[in-house]
């Protein structure tokens, strides 16, 4: 099966073709179009936050946390940027969206837009490998399909940032219109970009977009909805993940020696059927070959220490 | 290893050039707090067109070092660009402060001495703003750097006319800062001993050895009388989980051979002064050392920072704390 070959090849890291990528792109999106903007998902459930086109390191959370063949998977978005194998890590997991449908729920993270693209890193790595823009317009033509929440077991909220002003209800959610390029403001905009903190009320990010919320807005959010945890990424933490508000908020971290220079572990968290959580922690590997080899990654095109 | 150490030189011009096309620098009125807004201002008002100036120039007499600087400049990210702007704010406003707080009296002369000066043109933006108050201003670094450098100097006309104009104090040196003797001979034959120096090391020794940079301080601080030393460097950290400075010592060892010897000993803001309190006489003044992040929470305004946010859409708040975090700005004031 054409699919098969394909992921075999991403796994190595290995070029694909511009019709296959536009082939891999246009069945997604159909595929995608008809899935919720919140997604239900059932235990038991792998969480894992941002990828950031580290693709070894993908292939090692895979790895440790049992593999797609025998385990459900939500991934938190952020699969793109700053790694040098953006596009293989992307590619590698629609091709595991389409071959397992229901096996692995795919929301769309800040970095899956036009816009961040350009800045960091994606659109880069795409001139550099095809020599033309074609592949990252395919490809950002599927990040507007992708779905903007999970709710695992009508318990647990997954989302890439966190909430927004403008969200009391999940139900509130499904009704936005996702399938465009991210707004600079509104709902699906904060839902992508905001973070948590010790703040006594909604406050402006620092970052430009979103909002940070305290424990009083996540209260709030888990007693309307009635379920009991909101689970995130988007914020690069040391330890690999993060609860706060007594539980109520978990940031998950899936990006090893993020950028290969932060020197974190990465977590991936497993919600068992009774809700209980386990996490597992995994730390960067030196890439290898088929043969055991280390691989250099790609030179490096930017700087990245201050000299 | 002269010459791996040398090409860092275009990383740290790459970064500059960036920062300025990027609109980092120079800085907008009220971006730092205190009372040297003004003279920062000054300092910066002509930075990117000498530095433009300066790499126009060096296409025709580089092309290899021009291309490499041109590639370095492509798309960087936010946070590099972020960096480059604290560490050159960081260092300048170091220096005004000594000027402002220790040598009120507009009369008293001064000298700099820029170690591993590479591209840098702090010379003309001090002469500029500080004039005859300068008495001698020096870049010293690797003969081949020193001679690149005085090729662009006098073929640009800018420049050279600047140049010209500051002749009897701007003073380039070629040396070694391992070989201390003569390194102290020439600074000797060319400075008063008397009067009040400003000490640069910019990314400068951390890539020296921990004995020869001890040597390098310690000999200064013991010849002048009256200074002070502002130093920028990375630092690997202290934290037992923290991991940053073993990566990007084998980071800067792989991917191009770099090393940097004193990281994961000076690796801390308690110990990377260590080298500056020498166990004499010395009248030490003080010992003021921040990581950058501490720099850019407590002297850049909210509203800088805001504008400096909002240039490339910074997203990865996180990520600049940690790398921050280990770059320190020292600064050290002694009187003998």
């Amino acid at each position: 099966m054409q699919i098969d070959r394909t992921i075999s090849l991403l796994k190595q890291g290995k070029h694909i073709t511009e019709d296959a990528v536009y082939a891999l792109c246009l069945k997604s999106q159909e595929l995608l179009m008809t899935e919720a903007n919140v997604t239900h998902v059932d235990t038991p459930v792998t969480i894992c936050g941002d990828i950031h086109g580290q693709l070894h390191d993908l292939l090692t959370l895979f790895d440790k946390s049992g593999g797609v063949e025998k385990t459900r998977y939500v991934f938190l978005g952020d699969f793109v940027d700053r790694g040098f194998y953006s596009l293989e890590s992307f590619l590698l997991l629609i091709c595991y969206k389409l071959k397992y449908p229901d096996r692995i729920t795919l929301i769309r993270g800040n970095h899956e837009t036009r816009q961040i693209t350009k800045v960091y890193g994606f659109y880069d790595e795409i001139m550099r490998k095809y020599g033309n823009s074609n592949v990252w317009r395919y490809c950002c033509e599927v990040f507007d399909y992708l779905s903007l929440g999970a709710i695992i077991n009508n318990n647990i909220f997954c989302v890439h940032g966190g909430l927004s002003p403008d969200v009391n209800t999940i139900e509130e959610i499904r009704a936005i219109d996702r399938k465009q390029e991210v707004p600079h403001e509104g709902a699906m905009c904060d839902l992508l970009w905001s973070d948590p903190d010790d703040v006594e009320k909604w406050s402006l990010s620092p970052r430009g977009a979103g909002f940070v919320f305290g424990q009083n807005e996540v209260n709030q959010f888990l007693h309307t909805n009635k379920v009991e945890l909101i689970a995130r990424a988007h914020q690069l933490v040391m330890e690999g993940y993060k609860e706060m508000f007594d539980g109520g908020l978990v940031t998950v971290w899936s990006a090893p020696n993020y950028c290969y220079r932060c020197g974190n572990v990465a977590a991936v968290l497993r919600i068992e059927d009774d809700l209980q959580r386990n996490y597992t922690i995994f730390d960067a590997v030196q890439p290898q070959d088929g043969v055991g080899n280390a691989i250099i990654p790609t030179k490096k095109s930017q700087m990245d220490y201050f000299l | 290893m002269e010459r791996i150490i040398q090409q860092t030189d275009s990383d740290a011009f790459a970064s500059k050039l960036c920062a300025i096309n990027y609109k980092y620098l120079p800085p907008t009125p009220c971006a730092i707090t205190g009372t040297i807004d003004d003279d920062l201002q000054s300092l910066y008002q002509n930075i990117a067109t000498l530095h433009i100036d300066y790499y126009h120039n060096l296409k025709e007499e580089n092309r290899n070092v021009y291309g490499k600087i041109n590639k370095l400049m492509r798309n960087p990210f936010p946070v590099m660009n972020y960096g480059t702007y604290l560490r050159t704010m960081a260092i300048d406003s170091s220096i005004i402060n000594y000027i402002n707080n220790e040598l009120p009296l507009k009369e008293t002369k001064f000298q700099i001495v820029n170690f591993g000066s590479g591209s840098d043109l702090r010379f003309i933006q001090y002469l500029e703003k500080f004039n005859k108050r300068i008495s001698k201003f020096i870049d010293l670094d690797f003969k081949d750097a020193i001679n690149l450098k005085k090729k662009i100097l006098s073929k640009s006309n800018l420049l050279n006319q600047l140049v010209t104009k500051y002749n009897d104090q701007f003073i380039m040196l070629e040396g070694d800062l391992k070989d201390i003797t003569t390194t102290m001979k020439q600074l000797v034959q060319n400075l008063d001993l008397t009067i009040p120096t400003i000490f640069i090391t910019e990314c400068v020794l951390c890539y020296m050895t921990q004995i020869d940079s001890q040597n390098l301080i310690t000999k200064i601080m013991n010849n002048f009388q009256k200074g002070v030393w502002v130093s920028y460097d990375p630092i690997g950290g202290s934290n037992p989980n923290d991991k940053f400075g073993i990566i990007m010592k084998r980071n800067l060892l792989e991917s191009r051979n770099l090393d940097m010897p004193t990281l994961l000993i000076y690796n801390s803001k308690s110990n990377y002064p260590d080298r500056w309190n020498l166990d004499n006489n010395n009248n030490s003044a003080s010992i003021d050392i921040r990581d950058m992040w501490d720099f850019v929470s407590q002297s850049i305004t909210d509203k800088e920072q805001k504008r400096l946010r909002s240039l490339q859409f910074l997203d990865e708040i996180e990520e600049l704390k940690i790398m921050q975090s280990h770059y320190v700005i020292l600064n050290t004031a002694w009187n003998i």
